[in-house]
């Protein structure tokens, strides 16, 4: 299988449609990209909070306890 | 001798379903679909990527449009998958509302960005194709306001989604306007066929070969399946995300928060 274009030049200007298809493709992949960021942050936020609530109730646990039911984990 | 068995314990019909409603529970949704998350990720990606490089480095031009005609590579999947999505937004909200399936509506409430956010990248690179090849951005066709009608649909839903969520009826509004705005879906879909339109008519269908020739339409065809596979993997790890947070205060999320950090 050959490549359409002849040089990377041409790979970039695409005859005169250079600048509507890469304008797409940047949207796209930048939108996606972003998305998928933005999902992954949410999880590590949400697993932080959560680790630190627990860790919270752990502490108030082990406070008020007597020894031989504070050492289940 | 069986009637008296019937009285005291449930059907068998009513036992499968029973156990058909456990498997679809929030944290059975998290065991089994978690794993999928990687390996998804990876298909969809080499997917995307072989598609990529072939339809705007391999794939020939078009006769009559030259190489603007490579935006389809991402305006078909895009549009495809915004119209698929919101049926699913549809699908899921009636399970939701006459089964109570929890997950149902979590499901929905993941998807519904992805679907906005796709429904909005077709509609720019629709418009941004139609410069060249129409000579406008813009034109007020069946097509293009149906599925401008379609974004707005789904800011609704998300928007209701957000207003609902700390109440006792979170996602049922939302999935009321997700079954009510379905309507719109056939419109998208024929007016192409019903209108006079300047957009042109699908490209694939399931009953007929494709129009186009087999390096133009085996990238595209890549695309779509790499594309719906990277919806499917964040559907479900936002989804999971979503699980978490609706049930942190079950034992099984406190022993997977703990087990994160091993």
């Amino acid at each position: 299988m050959q490549p359409y274009f002849y040089s990377i030049s041409e790979f970039i200007a695409m005859g005169k449609h250079g600048v509507f298809v890469w304008t797409c493709w940047a949207i796209t992949v930048g939108v996606i990209l972003a998305f998928i960021i933005y999902s992954r942050r949410q999880r590590q936020a949400l697993i932080k909070q959560l680790t630190i609530q627990q860790a919270r109730q752990a502490q108030r646990t082990t406070k008020t306890q007597t020894p031989a039911t504070k050492n289940f984990e | 001798m069986p009637n008296l068995n019937n009285v005291s314990s449930p059907s068998l019909w009513q036992r499968i379903w029973q156990g058909f409603l456990t498997t679809v529970g929030t944290k059975q949704f998290f065991r089994i679909f978690g794993p999928w998350v990687k390996w998804l990720a990876i298909l969809a990606s080499i997917c995307l990527l072989i598609g990529s490089v072939w339809g705007l480095a391999f794939a020939p031009p078009d006769y009559l449009q030259g190489n603007s005609y490579r935006i389809i590579f991402i305006h078909v999947p895009a549009a495809s998958l915004a119209i698929s999505i919101y049926f699913s937004l549809a699908v899921l909200g009636v399970i939701y509302l006459v089964w109570k399936i929890k997950t149902a509506s979590l499901v929905a409430q993941a998807l519904a960005p992805m679907g906005f956010l796709l429904c909005v990248i077709s509609l720019l690179t629709g418009s941004i194709w139609a410069k060249p090849t129409w000579g406008t951005y813009w034109v007020w066709d069946a097509r293009l306001t149906s599925m401008l009608i379609l974004a707005f649909l789904y800011a609704g839903v998300m928007a209701l989604f957000a207003a609902f969520e700390h109440t006792a009826n979170r996602g049922k509004a939302a999935a009321i306007l997700s079954i009510v705005g379905a309507v719109n879906l056939p419109i998208i879909k024929y007016s192409v066929e019903w209108w006079n339109t300047l957009h042109q008519g699908a490209t694939f269908s399931l009953t007929a070969a494709p129009k186009m020739s087999a390096d133009m339409w085996m990238p595209l065809l890549l695309m779509i399946i790499g594309s719906y596979l990277l919806v499917a993997t964040l559907a479900i790890y936002r989804t999971n995300t979503l699980i978490l947070n609706r049930d942190q205060g079950k034992a099984w999320v406190k022993e997977y928060i703990r087990s994160q950090h091993k």
